[in-house]
């Protein structure tokens, strides 16, 4: 019963973190593929979470305060990662793609650092 | 002074009782622990107790569970749909909040849920750059995360 649901989750998150590369192929400009990528790791990643979480608790009998440590790292960097890959991006004038409706950062220096 | 006397002697006797044995040492020690805990709690100033705000804690998970889902949805379909040409943009985004903490978790979930990446806060903290891959109207872009996240936020972390 339980590998049926470990199973369920597996294979949810595995779609999940397909259609993130689907997305990170298809998407128009750096900054639309960075949305695709933040999928895998937010539901693919919980996804993934949940079946080790099931399949632990029933193997061990323990629950595995372990996999929500993990979880909360994966939460931490995730954003950070994504945050700095777009900032990076714009600043080395990597510009957005011409179907981009408003840019509010065009009259926007960054201050020196 | 005499509050935390009384509370230390108080842990002394509910370590005696936990122990059940009245006896020196364990009084000695449960006091010995007592002082530890109360020198451990004395970092903490009074009346910035985070229990006082969990209630708003648990909210705001709740409401980032709701719209991390609905945000993932939506990524989805935009990837998956035959027009992947969507009407993206950065929006400025006014920041209500101020201290470091609430900025910080702010921008944080603002980039958690796929659709929405903030990329900058400006240097004088009022506005934040926010890249969004559906920008049907900017103002509804502001406007969403004002009602979901930013409300709570302030409650909870200024």
């Amino acid at each position: 019963m339980s590998e049926i649901i470990v199973s369920i989750f597996i294979l949810l998150g595995l779609l999940m973190m397909l259609a993130a590369a689907v997305g990170v192929l298809r998407l128009p400009d750096a900054y639309c593929r960075a949305h695709a990528s933040g999928m895998s790791s937010t539901f693919g990643a919980m996804f993934f979470m949940v079946a080790a979480l099931v399949y632990f608790t029933v193997q061990t009998g323990t629950f595995p305060f372990k996999l929500l440590a993990i979880a909360l790292f994966i939460f931490f960097t995730g954003p950070i990662g994504a945050h700095m890959l777009t900032r990076a991006a714009y600043f080395t004038g990597i510009k957005p793609w011409e179907g981009t409706v408003v840019d509010d950062l065009k009259d926007y220096t960054p201050p020196k650092r | 002074m005499g509050a935390s006397l009384i509370f230390n002697l108080l842990v002394a006797l509910v370590w005696v009782f936990l122990k059940g044995e009245f006896n020196l040492v364990n009084l000695v020690w449960g006091y010995i622990l007592g002082a530890g805990i109360l020198f451990l709690f004395s970092q903490i100033p009074p009346g910035k107790v985070y229990t006082k705000k969990i209630l708003g804690f648990i909210g705001l998970a709740m409401v980032f569970l709701v719209e991390l889902y609905k945000a993932n949805l939506s990524v989805l379909k935009v990837v998956l749909s035959g027009n992947t040409k969507p009407p993206s943009g950065i929006v400025a985004y006014p920041l209500e909040v101020k201290s470091d903490w609430g900025i910080t978790v702010l921008a944080n979930l603002i980039t958690l849920t796929p659709g929405t990446i903030s990329m900058e806060v400006a240097p004088d903290r009022k506005t934040l750059y926010i890249h969004a891959l559906e920008v049907d109207d900017p103002q509804d872009v502001v406007a969403g995360i004002k009602e979901s996240f930013e409300k709570r936020v302030l409650e909870v972390f200024e």
